[in-house]
């Protein structure tokens, strides 16, 4: 009975003894919090609230494991305390676990909490989430709570905008201009004219006319937006007189923005005109900016080949940058490339430009064959333009450039190790140019000589502690580096003399491309901070750019390649070990014991080198990726560290259809692979070069049973096909003599099936290679 | 070229450039040593124009028995050939006339190989007189005829 009767008064001092140890927490002394903690927990082990701090606080001090057993603990002795969930809710954030986080501090508020400031927290991890409709009422519980502030009236506003409500959205703003009347000082000016524009944008999602009304009475410090806005509502309301009088505003502020032309021509309807007239028109705008590159080049997109008009403005447009020597001429034409028409007048004219060119000045005969190098590489002609760029390295062989483009040339002949050799000639004349020099770098990787790269990288690099700069690349987050070295120990592994050396090599491309995933994920988290930071600022609108642009970073170009490299591997593996037993090869050493020890101290010797000099990160226990290749579970590795990121954000592009037909396959879910092949079909408008080697391996190497049926059924549903006549199945998506429709047969010869003439398609993969260029034949070679 | 003629220090970023012209343009072959020291020659090497096409690398001739030096003797100098007859050349000379000038210097010297009579012409342009031949100058280069002439500029 007495102890019972002590109880309260043990707690209330453990409460102190507790909020003690929360502050030591904020103020990062976690030995000293940690100490407190189980002085309390030693009183009394059922303390939830505790639990949940040494929970948090293992976590900080790097005992994971430890830490999750105290989560459990808390979690059984009081799964409702709010102290409790608030702390395990921080625990989660901090281990950028933001759903769990969401989860515990939602209960938090659920059962009471006293702390307002958890709804900010709510909130900040339901828009990390895009849990949108949460977080209106988030952010409103927290609006209630603190009236005072601009940034909660924000971010309220923020929230039903994001929850589709736009109406909400301006009266919450509407609602908040209201208050402020008059109140407003100089510093909260900008906040303000940010936040009007905000506004007026959430209005023209409603009603275009009221926004333009709207914008009318604006005064704001973004000139530039406010006329762009005007001009876009203008012409949306079918005022395209008064728009085409703000575009001509917009091109006098801005001459250069091909943008404003185009949307000017829109504006008055000239866009169906006939070239001659357009191109007067363009004339005349020539005479107003005549320093402007856009007036003279648009006409010639616009203006038909075989027009004579089109023959006297490239000429003048040619020779108006060739003669001032401008290096990018070729790459300001480049555009027109798409009209075989076009090309071959230009050639006429440079070709003949190039005969009197070094009468003008020895230089402007450099930057004619330079252009005419790339002009000939464009189409393909390698040897002519081979034959240009030594030309103009002959004539100056100290210009940098030059080498650039002779590198990408042998390059184009597959020629990748001549390539390195002749850029890093070039790299050499200017060593303190960082473009050439990482160049020179993703040269050397091509050509999979990775020392050279290594050395040559570190040069720019920050080599504190390590011996190159490998490792500051990736706190640098170069993913430009680390994609091209993947793809390099991707290729390595291809060629290597022993199994063992292939598999070190492909652990090492895991290993880089799992950095480029951990990147991209930085990228995402980074999100986190802008979540209160923007809304405090007043920056909405760039705020919601930003995170559109977060929702889809996961399919940009770079960790697509990241996925597909990793998928090579993967799919490899599990294709390999699938029939087969894992060999032990621990047997062989007990024989010739001394030799073998000797070989093996050696062999370590030259390991830890090599370790050293891949190190990614510091402190690093897995250095050659030994951890991802040694999987037991390669496809849901691929799915769960690769491939769910981009089936999420990057659905609509062929690449992960083909990936996501490719795993499903494997994983024996034929309705998965065959609905990945719809969609591959609907993408590229029934034309993928691959649908012939998907298909007919789906037709005949699924299970018997179920799986064979519901591959059959599935073709019959997506895909025309008589299967006496296969070849037109296979003609039809793979004609012509791109590398794509080559694959396309590649892939299909590589199946080997009984049912299809697997000479034929050999023949006819022997015949494309002759239309193809040196490198795309070798690569094409390498895998037949 | 309208532009008045830039000349560029050699630093130790751009050293490879004096190597690549004097071996595109030179008959003779410098060794290794030539290039590493240059980058101590000051303001007697330089680099012109605006892209390098034109290198000269000089040094100051200290007599025997003197303490000062009493001449400037031209080492190297190259205009990539499609270059010439621009200024480049004539605008190295003025430049090492003016570095002469300020040590107290009144003599520029060169060594020319006889089977380039135009070379001669040009340097007699600007305004070098023969002083004689000098048998098996370029003996180690293996050149053909290693005979070389003697000129100078005195001013």
């Amino acid at each position: 009975m007495q102890r019972r009767k002590a109880q309260p008064i043990v707690v209330n001092k453990e409460d102190g003894n507790f909020r003690e140890a929360l502050k030591l927490y904020e103020s990062k002394q976690y030995k000293k919090s940690l100490k407190l903690t189980d002085g309390i927990l030693k009183k009394n082990s059922n303390y939830s609230e505790g639990l949940a701090l040494k929970a948090l606080l293992l976590h900080c001090l790097n005992e994971k494991n430890e830490s999750e057993i105290y989560v459990n603990r808390a979690i059984t002795k009081n799964e409702d305390s709010p102290v409790g969930n608030h702390i395990l809710g921080i625990l989660r954030r901090v281990q950028q676990d933001y759903r769990g986080a969401a989860h515990h501090f939602k209960k938090a508020l659920d059962n009471g909490s006293t702390n307002k400031q958890i709804w900010r927290d709510l909130s900040v991890m339901e828009v990390q989430n895009r849990d949108y409709s949460s977080l209106a009422k988030s952010r409103h519980a927290y609006l209630e709570e603190f009236l005072g502030y601009r940034a909660n009236w924000t971010g309220l506003a923020v929230a039903h905008e994001l929850n589709n409500d736009f109406g909400q959205a301006e009266k919450v703003l509407t609602k908040f201009e209201e208050l402020a009347t008059d109140k407003l000082t100089e510093a909260e000016m900008y906040e303000h004219s940010e936040l009007q524009l905000y506004k007026n944008h959430i209005i023209a999602k409603q009603d275009i006319e009221r926004a333009l009304k709207d914008l009318n009475k604006l005064d704001t410090f973004d000139k530039l937006d406010e006329l762009e806005l005007r001009a876009t509502y203008l012409m949306k309301l079918g005022k395209s007189k008064e728009a085409s009088k703000v575009y001509r505003e917009l091109l006098k502020r801005n001459p250069d923005n091909i943008k404003y032309y185009t949307l000017l021509e829109v504006s008055l309807g000239t866009l169906n005109k006939s070239g001659k007239f357009r191109d007067s028109l363009y004339q005349k705008l020539a005479k107003f900016y005549p320093k402007s590159d856009p007036p003279a080049f648009i006409p010639l997109t616009f203006l038909k080949s075989q027009d004579s008009l089109f023959k006297l403005r490239v000429e003048e447009y040619l020779l108006k940058n060739l003669k001032r020597g401008v290096p990018a001429t070729f790459t300001n034409v480049k555009p027109l490339y798409k009209d075989q028409g076009k090309i071959s007048i230009i050639e006429e004219i440079v070709l003949k430009f190039l005969e009197k060119s070094s009468e003008i000045s020895p230089i402007v005969y450099v930057w004619t064959n330079y252009f005419l190098s790339q002009h000939f590489l464009y189409k393909g002609e390698l040897s002519k333009a081979k034959n240009h760029i030594d030309l103009a390295i002959n004539h100056t062989p100290t210009l940098v450039e030059l080498y650039i483009l002779k590198a990408r040339v042998l390059k184009h002949y597959g020629e990748f190790i001549k390539a390195a050799e002749v850029i890093n000639e070039g790299r050499l004349l200017d060593l303190q140019d960082r473009f050439i020099n990482s160049k020179t770098v993703k040269y050397y990787l091509r050509a999979d000589l990775i020392d050279k790269a290594y050395e040559t990288v570190s040069i720019f690099t920050k080599n504190d502690n390590s011996v190159n700069g490998v490792k500051d690349l990736h706190l640098m987050q170069a993913s430009w580096f680390i994609i091209e070295n993947g793809e390099s120990f991707a290729r390595l592994s291809e060629k290597a003399e022993s199994l063992e050396e292939s598999k070190r090599f492909k652990g090492l491309a895991l290993k880089r491309f799992q950095a480029i995933v951990k990147i991209f994920e930085e990228y995402y988290n980074d999100q986190l901070d802008f979540h209160t930071f923007c809304l405090r600022k007043g920056t909405a609108r760039s705020y919601i750019k930003t995170l559109k642009w977060e929702d889809q970073i996961f399919s940009s170009p770079v960790y697509m390649r990241a996925v597909l490299g990793a998928s090579k591997i993967y799919f490899n593996k599990f294709d390999n070990e699938k029939d087969q037993v894992v060999e032990d090869d621990s047997v062989e050493v007990k024989k010739n014991d001394k030799k073998a020890k000797k070989d093996k101290i050696a062999k370590q010797k030259a390991l830890e080198s090599e370790r050293v000099k891949h190190i990614a990160y510091t402190d690093d226990d897995d250095v050659f990726g030994e951890l991802l290749i040694d999987s037991k579970t390669p496809l849901d590795d691929f799915q769960n560290k690769f491939f769910n990121h981009l089936l999420e954000q990057g659905s609509d592009k062929i690449i992960t259809n083909d990936l996501q037909y490719n795993l499903q396959f494997r994983l024996k879910k034929v309705a998965l692979a065959i609905g990945a092949l719809g969609k591959l079909k609907k993408l590229t408008n029934d034309q993928y070069e691959l649908i012939p080697a998907y298909v007919l391996n789906l037709k005949n190497n699924c299970e018997k049973g179920i799986s064979s049926i519901l591959a059959e059924k599935g073709i019959e549903k997506n895909f025309n096909i008589d299967f006496n006549k296969v070849d037109e199945f296979i003609d039809k998506y793979t004609q012509g003599d791109s590398i794509e429709s080559t694959w396309g047969l590649v892939e299909l010869y590589k199946l080997k099936l009984e049912s299809i003439d697997n000479e034929l398609i050999l023949s006819k993969i022997e015949k494309k290679l002759t239309k193809l260029q040196p490198y795309e034949v070798l690569l094409i070679k390498s895998v037949l | 070229m309208a532009q008045p003629i830039a000349l560029d220090d050699l630093t130790v970023n751009n050293k490879e450039v004096l190597r690549k012209i004097n071996e595109v343009v030179l008959p003779t072959r410098y060794p290794d040593e030539f290039y590493s020291k240059a980058l101590q020659s000051g303001e007697l090497v330089k680099l012109g124009d605006e892209i390098p096409v034109g290198a000269v690398k000089a040094k100051l001739i200290v007599p025997q028995h003197h303490s000062v030096p009493t001449s400037i003797y031209i080492e190297s100098i190259a205009v990539l050939e499609p270059y010439r007859n621009f200024g480049i050349g004539k605008k190295f000379i003025q430049h090492l006339e003016e570095q002469a000038k300020i040590s107290y210097i009144h003599e520029i010297t060169a060594h020319i190989w006889i089977k380039q009579p135009e070379i001669l012409e040009w340097y007699q342009k600007q305004g070098f007189e023969i002083k004689g031949e000098v048998e098996n100058y370029y003996k180690d280069q293996k050149l053909d005829e290693p005979t070389a002439i003697a000129i100078s500029k005195k001013f």
